[in-house]
């Protein structure tokens, strides 16, 4: 078969499509903004992941074996989209890599699995992230975690952990209204593998909500509890100083114990930060002529009844790009929007907006 | 549910019936209170607050909280707390959900005011006392008659030493002679008259 789907983006969401692909003997072009393919996982260095508590890597690493020695699959990395263009039968696309060389290729659709950025910290410049030292994002901790170095700028593990959920989500002031759903249990998950690999360490979750959603409610919340001991203190925290040996000196409010203010130091503060569509997937909704919702994400044709599909012709969406998406749900919507791909070339199946009823 | 009243006969009622509803709507009118219904409790204001490091029963999370409640004793308990904002506005910069706090506190402290749920507390006072000498004196301050009315109501706290070292410096500087005889505004009168108007319609918002 000649038909070529082309897939931007090579996370989890781009190689689940990619290896549907595969597997129903279609071509693939994929394209990576990256030098290595398994996206935002892989970058930065992902430990384990909820709720199984499994490393990324078992879950990414064979998606990215089918990507790399599939004769089908035809990669460019460091590259990204720089034009489409509607040709007769399709998109006519050019790829450009760093050393601007511009590649063109002929697609009959296009599968956008961009994904997501992580919010930087420093737009809450109360937190002080990035000035006073000892100040993380859950993105940071993740590589620390998986390479083992799990240490504060005086080398040694931290004994005092506080981790702050809700950092660019949930917060008018940075324009971020949503919720980024994955953060509680990425940081629960974090505060378990730090009790577990820093047994005395006193671990401290300030939350408004604890958002475990579904199955994870027992296998998070209430097992970090249970067998970790993890506090939580229900109270946003305002600002962050630096306090002697490099310690951090947080103020919050305990808002379950009315009368009681918070000022503790701590060796080590987490913030959760969470999800926005970020300025490459921008670029890629830009070249698409894709709308974005009201949250700033990519809209999708019909969230309900269509939610991988675009509202341009030939154009499927998959993972975090159209909201905050765990791994798994990006290798099922990329499972999803290769299949949608696959009935368009191959039987020119596209559903539009309108339900049409029709008469009995 | 207990069918049969056994332990109803020994305990204690709890069931709470001093809350009333309409605080909330009440403060919710009012041109400062009007972002009330945004807040969800996340502690954000307290946590930073300046005036909460003087005084710890300051909590705009709580103080709001009460209001939407309605619970009207406690705000009553919190009579010496209320009207201690320092207006910073570290919590209007910060809230996550843009409720502009310093101002919802101050429609509750003038709810609690106007409801006669607290007394009169020193800071209002002092504002009405600085009002009156300005218009007494001629549209400026006259700090002799700001300090004898303040005086009155037992807000000065200068000693007989400090009273010694400010007349010193004043009678060095030169500036008793404007503390004595303060500047009045030209055409008094007629100014006066436009501002009283311009009160009587602000009291009425």
């Amino acid at each position: 078969m000649e038909k070529k789907v082309l897939v931007i983006g090579a996370g989890p969401a781009g190689l689940s499509a990619t290896r549907e692909l595969v597997n129903m003997d279609v071509d693939v072009i994929l394209v990576e903004r990256e030098a290595c393919l398994g996206g935002t996982p892989k970058k930065l260095n992902y430990s384990l992941l909820f709720p199984e508590l499994r490393p990324a890597s078992e879950v990414i690493d064979p998606l990215i074996k089918v990507a790399k020695e599939s004769p089908r699959v035809k990669k460019y990395v460091n590259s990204i989209i720089d034009s489409v263009k509607e040709s007769e039968d399709g998109f006519e696309v050019s790829i450009k890599d760093k050393e601007q060389k511009v590649s063109t290729e002929r697609v009959s659709a296009i599968i956008a699995a961009s994904g997501f950025e992580h919010f930087d910290s420093r737009r809450k410049y109360e937190y002080g992230y990035g000035l006073i030292p000892n100040i993380y994002q859950i993105s940071d901790i993740e590589r620390m975690l998986s390479e083992n170095k799990l240490v504060t700028t005086r080398g040694v593990p931290p004994k005092r952990v506080a981790i702050l959920l809700c950092v660019g989500s949930r917060d008018a002031t940075v324009g971020n209204t949503y919720c980024s759903r994955v953060c509680c249990a990425v940081s629960i998950k974090q505060a378990m593998e730090i009790k577990e690999r820093v047994p005395d360490a006193i671990v401290h979750i300030y939350y408004m909500d604890i958002r475990t959603y579904g199955l994870m409610e027992d296998k998070l919340y209430w097992r970090s509890q249970l067998e970790h001991r993890v506090g939580y203190i229900r109270g946003r925290i305002s600002e962050f100083m630096r306090g002697p040996n490099d310690t951090v000196i947080i103020k919050g409010e305990d808002t379950m114990n009315l009368n009681r203010a918070l000022v503790v130091p701590y060796d080590m503060v987490i913030l959760a930060n969470g999800m926005e569509l970020g300025l490459g997937s921008a670029q890629v909704a830009k070249v698409l002529g894709l709308r974005l919702e009201e949250h700033g994400f990519i809209k999708p044709l019909d969230p309900d009844r269509l939610p991988v599909v675009s509202q341009r012709k030939g154009v499927f969406l998959a993972g975090a790009l159209t909201g905050p998406k765990t791994m798994s749900d990006s290798i099922t919507e990329g499972q999803a929007a290769a299949m949608k791909a696959y009935e368009y070339v191959t039987k020119g199946i596209w559903e539009y907006e309108e339900i049409k009823v029709t008469a009995h | 549910m207990e069918v049969d009243g056994t332990w109803n006969a020994f305990i204690i009622d709890r069931t709470q019936t001093g809350f009333d509803t309409s605080v909330w709507d009440k403060i919710a009118s009012t041109v400062e209170g009007n972002t009330i219904s945004l807040c969800w409790q996340c502690g954000t204001c307290t946590s930073g607050c300046t005036a909460r490091e003087y005084d710890p029963n300051f909590s705009p999370r709580r103080f709001i909280d009460l209001a939407r409640k309605g619970d009207k004793q406690s705000l009553q308990e919190l009579e010496s707390s209320l009207w201690r904002c320092f207006s910073c506005q570290k919590c209007t910069h910060r809230c996550p959900k843009g409720v502009l706090v310093e101002e919802v506190v101050h429609a509750i402290h003038n709810y609690a005011l106007e409801e006669g749920l607290v007394r009169k507390d020193p800071g209002t006072k002092f504002d009405e006392l600085f009002l009156k000498a300005v218009m007494d004196n001629g549209g400026r301050i006259s700090e002799l008659l700001l300090g004898s009315m303040a005086a009155k109501y037992g807000m000065v706290s200068l000693s007989l030493k400090d009273l010694i070292n400010v007349s010193s410096a004043l009678l060095k500087t030169g500036l008793i002679k404007t503390v004595m005889n303060p500047e009045k505004v030209r055409n008094w009168e007629k100014i006066r008259k436009v501002l009283e108007n311009a009160m009587k319609e602000e009291i009425k918002l």
